[in-house]
């Protein structure tokens, strides 16, 4: 499944990508670098307060303080190591949250596609309930239904999603179903688990890459939402979602405290778009648009 | 016949799904009443409130009870303000639909034209500035365009007031901000809806014939595409529950959106339930009708 990702001929194609691809790939890269490297790379506590140092504005701007290079919040929390740590905190929901959703909807869509019949159709009907319920909707229950910690929102993003997966691996798994090598493999006596893992999956991973990679920039957006609406991760934690929501009380005098969050959202949602769709180009996957 | 009534007890079905699924997702945690009451509450008022809202019965005879209120009518009733959520949504629903319907009629009339000129001049320099556009739209979430739009245009340039919907002034920045992500959507459906037909035959046909290029393009192509198109924007309706709940959120607009954030915060099952059938609803019965007219229209889809 994953020679994919080693595979020569992307690489290839990458040296051949226009400069705003390669630009979205290394500014990919160096988030998710800071990400991981967080602990070291902040300057501060994200969440250590200094009353003397409130609301400084970033580096250029008057009263600026030296230390504080992006600035501080209204409670003199240093915005750049906030903001790191937010990164690092949105982009560990997104990926987890992508897993989740990749492997339940993977799943089910092997399933239906390779059983068929009575359970294929249940498997469907789900995927027309998850579609009736739009995913915002979903988690603004769910939330307020089990309350808002780390393992609730992981979950709640986790499970949008999935039907996405499940659609289309059914429908490439119909497709390959009665190819020979398939027929091979059942022939000489290989059980269903081994065909499906080891002769199917392989062949059908490249549209399940590129809906994940698409999956994480949903994601990222679900989880800076709700957060921006207050029912994500809850203060003092630093997510950019929260930060951007309750930066908004300061946009008019201050409005650093809330563009900035918006600013990393916006580039990290971005360039998960971008990288989805230089993919999608690159293994000449042809999905379903919604 | 037999393909509609299939579809159509399916689309019932599935209905029947989400709003089951609801119920038993607020049922799951427990007592609804013990999120919400206030401490101190006497065990007479908390028996009360437990008869009022039919809490004391067993989940099966609530669920049997809440299913035949939703065929009668009566989709129960708000936990604080004990109005019914019918009453409570409708009281609402205003302030969303202009929103909604002014966002959707400024995407329609600036996006489908963009994607037809899009589809026909594919190489020129106003092309690549609507893609760009459309790139936009899709990609900036748009409480973060609002955002940026508050910071622009009210605390930099002082031209438009930001939160309510009192005057017309009061709905350029939410409409805007609304129409810009459902603009994404129509240019990139509608060019490609555009390119689908400017490729067949019977328009080299039309071009042979010496028609002008204007008949070929809204005589011939436009009629066709816009099958397609209109489909797709039926759908793109009922995705939008989202954009409405945050635009609603950043302009501080009293509509749907924030009724189920606020009912999510406090806990209020009954408004959630009722929003999230209703969109379910819409967004089931959205799909039926396109799903049903391609049939009536395409008897290979009945077929199969």
């Amino acid at each position: 499944m994953f020679s994919i990702l080693n595979n020569s001929e992307l690489v290839k194609k990458f040296k051949k990508s226009d400069l705003i691809i390669k630009g979205g790939l290394f500014l990919l890269f160096f988030l998710i670098l800071v990400a991981i490297f967080a602990p070291i790379l902040a300057p501060y506590d994200p969440n250590s307060t200094s009353l003397l140092a409130r609301l400084r504005p970033p580096l250029g701007f008057e009263k600026f303080k030296v230390g504080f290079l992006l600035g501080t919040d209204e409670l003199g929390r240093d915005m750049l190591s906030r903001l790191i740590y937010g990164l690092r905190f949105t982009l560990f929901i997104a990926l987890v949250g992508s897993l989740i959703s990749m492997t339940i909807g993977t799943l089910i869509g092997v399933i239906s596609g390779y059983v068929g019949g009575i359970i294929d159709n249940i498997f469907m009907m789900l995927v027309d309930i998850q579609i009736a319920f739009p995913g915002t909707l979903m988690a603004l229950l769910l939330i307020s239904v089990f309350g808002s910690s780390i393992t609730i929102l992981i979950f709640v993003v986790g499970i949008s999603g999935w039907e996405n997966y499940a659609r289309v691996v059914r429908g490439q798994v119909i497709q390959i179903k009665n190819e020979p090598y398939v027929s091979a493999a059942q022939v000489a006596g290989a059980k269903p688990r081994r065909i499906i893992l080891l002769h199917m999956l392989p062949n059908i991973a490249s549209p399940i890459i590129v809906l994940y990679t698409f999956g994480i920039s949903n994601i990222i957006l679900l989880e800076s939402s709700l957060s921006f609406l207050g029912l994500g991760i809850q203060p003092p934690t630093a997510t950019l979602g929260s930060m951007t929501g309750l930066g908004r009380d300061f946009l008019s005098s201050y409005p650093h405290i809330c563009v900035l969050p918006a600013i990393v959202i916006l580039l990290i949602a971005l360039v998960f778009l971008l990288l989805g769709d230089w993919l999608r180009d690159s293994l000449d996957v042809r999905l379903q648009r919604k | 016949m037999r393909f509609v009534i299939i579809r159509t007890l399916r689309a019932f079905l599935t209905i029947w799904g989400v709003i089951t699924l609801t119920f038993i997702a607020t049922r799951i945690a427990g007592n609804p009443i013990d999120n919400f009451a206030p401490e101190g509450l006497s065990n007479e008022e908390y028996n009360y409130l437990m008869e009022y809202f039919g809490l004391n019965e067993s989940y099966f005879v609530q669920y049997v009870s809440y299913f035949k209120g939703i065929i009668e009518g009566n989709f129960g009733f708000s936990y604080f303000s004990f109005q019914p959520v019918t009453e409570v949504f409708f009281s609402k629903l205003p302030n969303t639909l202009a929103l909604f319907g002014y966002a959707f009629l400024v995407s329609l009339i600036i996006g489908i034209p963009l994607g037809i000129y899009a589809a026909i001049y594919r190489n020129s320099i106003l092309t690549t500035f609507i893609m760009a556009l459309a790139f936009t739209g899709y990609a900036i979430p748009n409480y973060i365009l609002a955002i940026f739009a508050i910071l622009l245009f009210s605390f930099t340039l002082h031209l438009l007031p930001t939160v309510g919907l009192e005057t017309p002034y009061h709905y350029i920045m939410p409409v805007g901000c609304l129409a810009m992500s459902m603009l994404a959507g129509k240019i990139r459906y509608s060019r490609s809806a555009m390119l689908d037909v400017l490729n067949e035959d019977y328009i080299r046909t039309a071009r042979s014939k010496g028609l002008s290029e204007r008949i070929v393009i809204f005589k011939h192509a436009f009629r066709n595409a816009s099958m397609p198109i209109v489909s797709i924007l039926g759908l793109q309706i009922a995705g939008f529950i989202a954009a409405v709940v945050l635009v609603e959120a950043v302009f501080a607009i009293d509509g749907i959106g924030n009724l189920i954030v606020k009912a999510a915060i406090f806990s209020n099952y009954p408004i959630l339930q009722y929003g999230v059938m209703l969109w379910g609803s819409i967004v089931v019965l959205a799909t039926l009708l396109v799903d049903l007219t391609y049939a009536l229209l395409d008897p290979r889809i009945r077929v199969n």
